[in-house]
C-alpha cells in the first residue's frame, strides 16, 4: 500500500507540472515568463504536447459595401450601371452573385407574343492590393439558385471555393471594385409589355478563400 | 488510479479546447442591390411602316362599271375583298388601346356635281384588331356629305403580336347622286386616319 501511494503521489506531481505548463504555454505565449521551481521525481519522461494556432482571415466589405438601386428608366433602351465597392480581406477570397429573378421580371400575366421579362448582364470586376482579375460577366438568369446551368463565374453564395476569386488581399479602400449591369437594346422577340414594375434582386457576398 | 485518469482527460481535453479554438472560420458579408426598370406605354409598327407610323394605299383602280359609266356595283357590297382590305402589324404593350378612326369621302374634285353625276363617294371603312387571345375586335366608320364625329373606343385587351393584327378594309361604297348617277372623270382619292394607343 506505501509503495503504491507513493507512486500516485509521483505520478499527480508530474501530470501537475504537465497542466501548469500546457496552460502556461496556451495562455501566455507571447510573454515569456520567468518561473522557478523543483519538481523532484524519481523517474522521468518526455510528453510532447503540439500546440497549434491560426488566426481567421478576416474579409469584409468596407462601409455600405455593394448596395443601392437602379432605376432602367426604359428597358428597351441599352442602359448600363456601375455599383461600385471595395473589400478588406487578408487573404484571397471570393465574391458571388445570386439573383432573385435571373431577369428583370414585372408583374402580371402576360400574352403569347409578349414577355415581362427583361434579360440584362451582370459583370463583376474584383481589385485587390496587386491584383484585379478584370470584368468578367455572367447572364442573370445564370445567377438564379435553381439556375439550371449556372454561370460558374461567380454564381453565389459565395464560399471558399464557389465565385469569383481574387488570389490575393485586398486591404485598401482605394481598390475599387465593381458590380455592372447592363444590357443592349432589346431585341427579343417576344415585346416586353408596358410597367414599371420591373425589378431583381442581386445579393451579393464575399468569403475568405485562403 | 482514476484520479490520474480524469487528470490527463482533463489535459486532454483543455488541449483540445484550445487548439479547437484557433481553427480559421472563413468570414463572410452581405450586400444587396435593386435593380428595377421601366418599359413605357408604346406601339411599334412591325410591318406597313416603321417608328410608330404605318400606312398603306387602297387602290380600287376603275371605279365605275364601263358599260354604264355608274359606280360598280361590286364596290357597293357589304363584303370586301382583295384590294379593298389592307394589313398591318402593329404590335401594342399595353394592356388595352384606346382607338380612333375616321376617314374623308372618296373625291375627285371639290363642288357640287351635275345632276346625274357623282363626284363624291361615301363608303364605310373598318378597322378590325386581333387580340393576344386571337378574337378580333372592329370598330366602323361611314362618310357623309358631313362628315360624323371621330368614332373612337377601347381594344379590350392586349393586342396580338402577330402579322396581321390591324386590318383595315372598306365597303358600302355608295354615289353621292345614286347608284345611277355617272361618277366624273378624274382621280378619287381620299384619307382613312387610324390611331391606336396603348394604354394600361
Amino acid at each position: 500500500m506505501g509503495v503504491l501511494h507513493d507512486k500516485r503521489t509521483r505520478l499527480f506531481a508530474i501530470a501537475q507540472a504537465v497542466i501548469g505548463a500546457a496552460v502556461l504555454a496556451i495562455a501566455s505565449p507571447a510573454a515569456a515568463q520567468l518561473a522557478t521551481g523543483t519538481v523532484t521525481a524519481p523517474a522521468s519522461g518526455t510528453l510532447g504536447i503540439p500546440v497549434t494556432a491560426t488566426v481567421a482571415a478576416s474579409c469584409q466589405f468596407n462601409g455600405a459595401g455593394p448596395s443601392g438601386s437602379y432605376n432602367v428608366p426604359n428597358l428597351n433602351a441599352a442602359f448600363s450601371n456601375d455599383f461600385d465597392f471595395s473589400v478588406s480581406c487578408s487573404s484571397a477570397f471570393r465574391v458571388g452573385v445570386v439573383s432573385s429573378n435571373g431577369a428583370l421580371v414585372a408583374p402580371g400575366t402576360v400574352s403569347p407574343g409578349y414577355t415581362a421579362s427583361a434579360p440584362y448582364t451582370v459583370s463583376l470586376d474584383l481589385k485587390g492590393d496587386t491584383l484585379d482579375t478584370g470584368l468578367i460577366s455572367c447572364d442573370a438568369s445564370t445567377l438564379t439558385v435553381s439556375a439550371g446551368s449556372p454561370c460558374a463565374s461567380f454564381r453565389g453564395p459565395s464560399s471558399t471555393t464557389q465565385g469569383l476569386r481574387l488570389g490575393g488581399p485586398s486591404t485598401g479602400t482605394a481598390n475599387t471594385s465593381l458590380i455592372r449591369v447592363s444590357a443592349p437594346t432589346y431585341s427579343g422577340a417576344n415585346t416586353l409589355i408596358a410597367s414599371s414594375g420591373y425589378t431583381d434582386t442581386l445579393t451579393v457576398t464575399i468569403s475568405a478563400s485562403p | 488510479m482514476n484520479r490520474i485518469k480524469h487528470l490527463f482527460i482533463s489535459v486532454a481535453a483543455l488541449i483540445g479546447l484550445c487548439v479547437m479554438g484557433g481553427v480559421a472560420h472563413a468570414q463572410s458579408a452581405t450586400g444587396t442591390i435593386g435593380v428595377t426598370g421601366t418599359v413605357t406605354l408604346n406601339c411599334v409598327v412591325v410591318t406597313g411602316g416603321s417608328g410608330s407610323a404605318f400606312s398603306g394605299t387602297i387602290a380600287l383602280g376603275e371605279l365605275d362599271d364601263p358599260t354604264t359609266g355608274y359606280l360598280l356595283g361590286s364596290l357597293s357590297g357589304a363584303s370586301p375583298s382583295g384590294a379593298e382590305i389592307k394589313s398591318f402589324q402593329v404590335n401594342c404593350n399595353g394592356g388595352h388601346a384606346s382607338i380612333d378612326l375616321k376617314a374623308t369621302r372618296l373625291s375627285n374634285a371639290s363642288g357640287t356635281a351635275l345632276a346625274g353625276y357623282s363626284r363624291n363617294i361615301d363608303y364605310t371603312t373598318d378597322l378590325i384588331l386581333t387580340k393576344s387571345d386571337s378574337s378580333t375586335q372592329s370598330f366602323s366608320y361611314t362618310t357623309a356629305p358631313a362628315l360624323p364625329a371621330d368614332t373612337t373606343g377601347t381594344l379590350g385587351g392586349r393586342m396580338a403580336n402577330a402579322a396581321g393584327n390591324v386590318v383595315v378594309q372598306i365597303h358600302n361604297l355608295s354615289a353621292e347622286n345614286g347608284a345611277t348617277s355617272i361618277l366624273e372623270a378624274g382621280s378619287f382619292s381620299s384619307t382613312i386616319t387610324v390611331a391606336i394607343s396603348p394604354i394600361t
